[in-house]
């Protein structure tokens, strides 16, 4: 698992060179969209999945992601990278279906939530508890950089901010959870 | 930093892999994508306004089901006065639930059969997610209503006897009230006279950059829509939207949502028939803290829950302010009110922690009038139209969501506290 993020950047890498493919998909084409933004899908899901903390809903997400990314795909400039930018739409609407009362209700609290049978072990619950304390803006950041292996100019493009700010944001995130853990060491 | 990212990407490793194979779900994913309505493709450009009113009707009248409430700041001239009484509620005795009908047990195949202005709840048969079923409140009639997409969401007026499809709105025997061709579904809230309805209404279908003003509008049925005032304004990411909507009462509540949609930032209390603003609040969200607002249905009541989670990893916790008419605080509610009854007296108060026990509560006085079982989580809740009694779903947190909507048991719980089990393992 720890290589899937690696694994999945050179496949996008390809496939932002592959200009001919989003020149297909903006005339209409279906394959070529599909070939295009297929590779996405799964760290899309991962995303989806990290910030709502429900299968289902995380395809959901997702599937809609990718409709509106077929609809909006000609609103992707020449030369922005196709993957931060589908990353990005995955996150609003995750953030989309997280505004809603029901949601609010019923799923936020389960992110990141321990499994009760889960075997004790304290530094995994210290990690994890820090993470489930930090906003959510600032855990998408860690989960775009260190997971998914975007880089920090990616991370700034999939969540609106500068590399300046998208840098600035990590670190704050990473200090956050560093006294955390330190604390909680202690 | 190494050693922290490494324990980063073991802490999202144990996480993921709760998420399981992921075989299949690109193909998945990417067919249900591109199964939509052949006009969403880029190319067609002219049609993408109909379109994303369409995708937008998705969200919506999927979610406005159980909606009936929700997001924004404020600014009466009034101070918030001391709020009235609410002690600490006392616990209330919790009625055994005793099931009562269960159609899903049974899949229905009789069609329903009541009286056209008799209310009921709609919700889909247990056994059968294509089939829209519906059961009087006190439980002694149910039956079929209709065929459904099992993927679509509806949006029914308060009595169950109007309901909105992504396409059209029908009556509970399936007759087309308002075929696909009139037919907006777009922020579409039910008036409490269950034929008219309020909805919100911006120029494009996607909002430009610096958002656009939004308009209150009323309809019914075969009626014209009627501005009723300009208030508010929709941004791509933060929408208004309309909390309660009352003939009855001639006000309709609408709400501003912030950033992100995760806190409302101001609330309108509106007059139908002139578009006077009759009271108005604002909310600044400074990040510390979430507003959201609920009404109840005739806007008479409104609920603004002040939330905060976990600072420096302490609990969430969650308040209630209750405005008036006037729109001066009358009750203070420790949790966080989530809907009225229909007269405005009753309330179903949450706990802060959203994962809890539930109760109908007489805010007025904080009395408890009934608890939820052990075990089961708010989904939910629904005013009995002229009636005191509210519906609450509850879901058992063993039991996966498989699909854009709960498995839920409803309670029907009276003004005396009294609750049966009205529905089993259903979907709404």
């Amino acid at each position: 698992m720890p290589g899937i993020g690696r694994v999945l950047k050179d496949v996008n890498d390809a496939l932002v060179a592959e200009k001919p493919l989003r020149e297909l998909a903006l005339t209409g084409d279906e394959r070529a969209f599909e070939d295009l933004i297929g590779p996405l899908v799964e760290p899309a899901l991962r995303l989806a999945y990290a910030m709502l903390g429900d299968r289902g809903e995380a395809e959901d997400a997702t599937q809609e992601a990718v409709t509106r990314a077929w609809r909006k795909l000609s609103q992707l400039r020449p030369g922005m990278p196709l993957r931060p930018w589908f990353l990005a739409i995955v996150g609003n609407q995750c953030r989309n279906m997280r505004r809603t009362q029901w949601f609010r209700l019923v799923r936020v609290p389960v992110v990141f939530r321990r499994e009760a049978h889960a075997e004790p072990d304290v530094d995994r619950l210290d990690v994890e508890r820090a993470l489930a304390r930090l906003p959510d803006r600032d855990r998408q950041a860690l989960f775009l950089r260190f997971y998914l292996d975007l880089t920090v100019e990616e991370v700034g493009l999939a969540l609106g901010l500068t590399p300046a700010a998208a840098k600035a944001r990590i670190y704050r995130a990473c200090h956050r959870l560093r006294p955390d853990l330190l604390a909680e060491d202690a | 930093m190494d050693e922290l990212s490494q324990e980063l990407r073991e802490a999202f490793d144990r996480q993921q892999a709760a998420l399981g194979s992921l075989a299949g779900a690109r193909e998945r994913v990417l067919r249900a994508a591109l199964a939509q309505p052949e006009d969403i493709r880029p190319r067609r450009l002219p049609l993408a306004g109909g379109v994303i009113a369409v995708l937008l009707a998705v969200a919506i009248v999927g979610t406005m089901m159980v909606l009936a409430r929700s997001h924004g700041g404020v600014q009466p001239a009034r101070a918030p006065a001391a709020p009235s009484a609410a002690p600490a509620p006392t616990p209330a005795e919790t009625p055994v639930p005793t099931p009562s009908v269960s159609p899903a047990a049974t899949h229905l195949t009789q069609p329903l059969s009541v009286a056209p202005a008799v209310p009921v709840i709609l919700f889909r048969d247990g056994s059968d997610a294509s089939q829209l079923d519906g059961i009087t409140w006190d439980g002694q009639a149910s039956g079929r209503v209709a065929t459904l997409d099992p993927h679509e969401g509806i949006y029914a007026n308060p009595g169950g006897t109007l309901y909105a499809t992504m396409q059209d709105v029908r009556d509970r025997s399936g007759n087309i009230v308002v075929p696909a061709e009139n037919y907006k579904a777009v922020g579409r809230f039910w008036a409490d006279d269950g034929r008219h309805y309020c909805r919100v209404s911006h120029a494009s279908a996607v909002p430009p950059p610096g958002g656009e003003p939004a308009s209150l509008q009323i309809a019914a049925p075969g009626e014209q829509t009627r501005q009723v005032a300009q208030i508010g304004t929709v941004y791509e990411q933060a929408g208004v939207s309309v909390r309660a909507c009352s003939l009855e009462r001639d006000r309709a509540v609408v709400v501003q949502a912030g950033a992100q949609g995760a806190s409302d930032r101001q609330v309108w209390v509106v007059q139908l028939s002139t578009g006077r603003v009759i009271w108005t609040r604002s909310y600044a969200g400074d990040g510390s803290a979430t507003v959201n607002v609920r009404a109840s249905r005739d806007g008479q009541y409104l609920a603004e829950v002040t939330r905060t989670c976990c600072q420096q990893g302490s609990a969430a916790t969650a308040s209630t302010t209750i405005y008036g008419p006037a729109g001066s605080a009358v009750g203070h509610v420790d949790g966080s009110v989530d809907a009225f009854s229909w007269d405005g007296t009753l309330a179903v108060r949450a706990s802060a922690a959203l994962d809890g026990v539930v109760s109908v509560i007489r805010w007025q006085d904080g009395t408890v009038l009934w608890t939820s079982p052990d075990g089961l989580t708010y989904n939910d809740a629904l005013a009995e139209p002229s009636g005191q009694r509210l519906a609450v779903s509850l879901r058992d947190p063993a039991i996966p969501q498989t699909s854009g909507f709960p498995t839920v048991d409803l309670y029907v719980v009276g003004s005396d506290g009294q609750a049966h089990r009205l529905l089993h393992d259903v979907r709404l």
